[in-house]
């Protein structure tokens, strides 16, 4: 009996290591976009596009964006900037008449006199008034504080040359100055979520999102998959993804083309805002639920491949219970297997990380001098401590049996210290959480930091997937909830 | 820039540059992963 329990329980440790062996793989295809990218059908087109900007209350930076946008490198006349005004109670229309008299011809504002229905509402209304006529032959969809760089729109629209591509999206960088702890964060993870991964999606020619902040559509692609934005799920970028490819057309990243974003920089706002992403995920999972590894509905959504990694990055906490279970389990049955299941899962945890931090530095070497220290301890620094412990116990356990008075039934430091590593797998989730509760009870920016930086940001995004599973779980209702922007977004080249 | 490169051929080639540095990259990062590795493993080795 305790053979098959052994069993079951390393298995368990076994699939709580698929995201971690999932990530790894696709970092390990990010070096092959050299030699399987897009750029060889790209040709010097530049189509006349209308940029549409959903805004509801972004007065206090609706007026960069526009800036930005109107100091493109790109023929003169062949865009136009549809800022589609969601029932806004600030200061929005007024500096929208300005730009108006400033860039006449060029900026048009769409006032809905009732809003609050949601980003892919209010895109809709743009659509539907872009679409009415025929000058625009590619769509440009994008966040209203959204920073172009010059030559940010002439990158991506040489894709659309191909007539095989939908749509193209661009690198995302957060782009707030000054900057704090958080902001950093996302810059690092931006690195590795967007110009990493979505490389070796192009590798292998299946793309899992076109970023919300600037996603280009030729016109024949928004008719295919509707004319319009899908409304019933919160992630509507990743479902304009999905049926952009499944109609047939190719989705395309170019890693080189970038604009900048404004993110949070508090633990709850980005609670928020991931929360939303997420539960969005779980509610696109559902309604594509007869796509997943069915690879004769599509063969790029619907391979094996595409699928693990899907559901790996989902799942990813609930695969951290599961190791945190198999080895608490095999360490009853016997302590020599659970350690050296243990020692698999943290040789392995070492490599990853070393080669995608070390990798994603060089991939983005601007951010990385910005946020090398989030990038460093991105999975916390008591994680990283148990590396390092497990690398050189026998130098660090006499040193703690000097100091631990636990003997009571033969425990040593060291069986104390390894249930604590092997529990902490799951546990500085419920740390991050405890983070964001500490937050909102109001404590000090700078003790909040510490306690970040100690309990990593990367298990606070697995705290977050956790919620999302819970609440998607329990059917909580779940409303369209903006995130607030300041206007502290630069173009920080 | 050459004279006769348009707008388009400048970008292209330069992110050319930018995709093939990362696939250099990767081979280095890759390989100093390998040494951390076999460095550890002597490590433990020798300790022993």
């Amino acid at each position: 009996m305790s053979q098959v329990e052994a069993i079951v329980l390393f298995l368990l440790v076994v699939i709580g290591m698929t995201p971690m062996v999932a990530s790894f793989v696709q970092f390990l295809f990010v070096g092959f976009h050299s030699l399987r990218n897009h750029y060889g059908s790209c040709r010097d087109y530049t189509p006349r596009v209308a940029f549409i900007l959903p805004a509801w209350n972004e007065g206090d930076v609706i007026a960069s964006s526009i800036d930005s946008l109107m100091s493109l490198s790109y023929p003169a006349g062949a865009w136009r900037i549809y800022v589609v005004d969601d029932a806004s109670t600030d200061h929005t229309p007024a500096i929208l008449r300005d730009k108006m008299q400033q860039y006449p011809g060029s900026v048009f504002h769409l006032r809905r006199e009732v809003g609050g229905q949601g980003k892919a509402h209010t895109l809709n209304h743009g659509l539907s008034v872009v679409l009415a006529d025929d000058w625009a032959e590619a769509v440009m969809i994008m966040d209203a504080d959204v920073l172009f760089e010059p030559t940010t729109l002439r990158r991506m629209a040489r894709h659309l040359a191909d007539p095989n591509v939908g749509a193209v999206t661009a690198y995302v960088k957060e782009g707030s100055y000054p900057g704090g702890l958080i902001n950093r964060c996302v810059a690092f993870e931006y690195i590795t979520a967007q110009a990493a991964a979505r490389r070796a999606q192009n590798v292998f020619g299946v793309l899992a999102c076109l970023a919300g902040g600037a996603q280009l559509h030729s016109r024949a692609n928004l008719v295919a998959i509707g004319g319009a934005i899908d409304t019933t799920t919160l992630a509507e970028d990743t479902y304009t993804t999905f049926k952009t490819q499944l109609s047939g057309r190719q989705a395309v990243f170019d890693g080189n083309a970038v604009v900048w974003a404004e993110e949070p920089d508090s633990v709850a706002a980005l609670w928020k805002q991931r929360l939303r992403w997420a539960r969005g995920n779980l509610q696109l999972t559902s309604a594509f639920r007869n796509l997943w590894f069915r690879p004769d509905i599509h063969p790029g959504l619907g391979s094996a491949a595409f699928g693990v990694l899907w559901f790996s990055i989902m799942l990813t906490p609930v695969c951290m219970i599961m190791t945190t279970i198999g080895l608490t389990g095999l360490q009853l049955l016997n302590p020599a297997w659970a350690w050296a299941c243990f020692g698999v899962v943290q040789r392995a945890g070492v490599i990853v990380f070393l080669f995608e931090t070390l990798f994603s530095f060089l991939i983005d070497p601007a951010t990385a001098r910005r946020a090398w220290f989030e990038g460093f301890t991105f999975p916390g620094l008591i994680s990283l401590a148990f590396m390092i412990v497990f690398f050189v116990p026998r130098h660090v356990f006499p040193f703690l049996d000097a100091f631990m008075a636990v003997d009571p039934h033969g425990w040593t430091s060291f069986d104390v210290l390894r249930q604590c590593m092997y529990a902490w797998i799951t546990l500085c989730m419920l740390a991050a959480w405890g983070v964001c509760r500490l937050e909102k009870a109001g404590v000090h920016p700078w003790l909040r930091n510490i306690l970040m930086v100690c309990v990593g940001y990367g298990p606070l995004m697995c705290a977050i997937s956790f919620s999302a599973l819970a609440t998607q779980w329990r059917k909580t209702e779940l409303q369209w909830d903006k995130t607030v922007k300041t206007g502290k977004a630069r173009m920080l080249t | 820039m050459t004279p006769s490169q348009t707008e388009f051929e400048r970008l292209l080639a330069a992110d050319r540059r930018v995709e093939r540095r990362l696939f250099w990259g990767e081979l280095i990062a890759l390989a100093c992963v390998a040494a951390s590795v076999l460095w550890t493993l002597g490590f433990l080795h020798f300790r022993v």
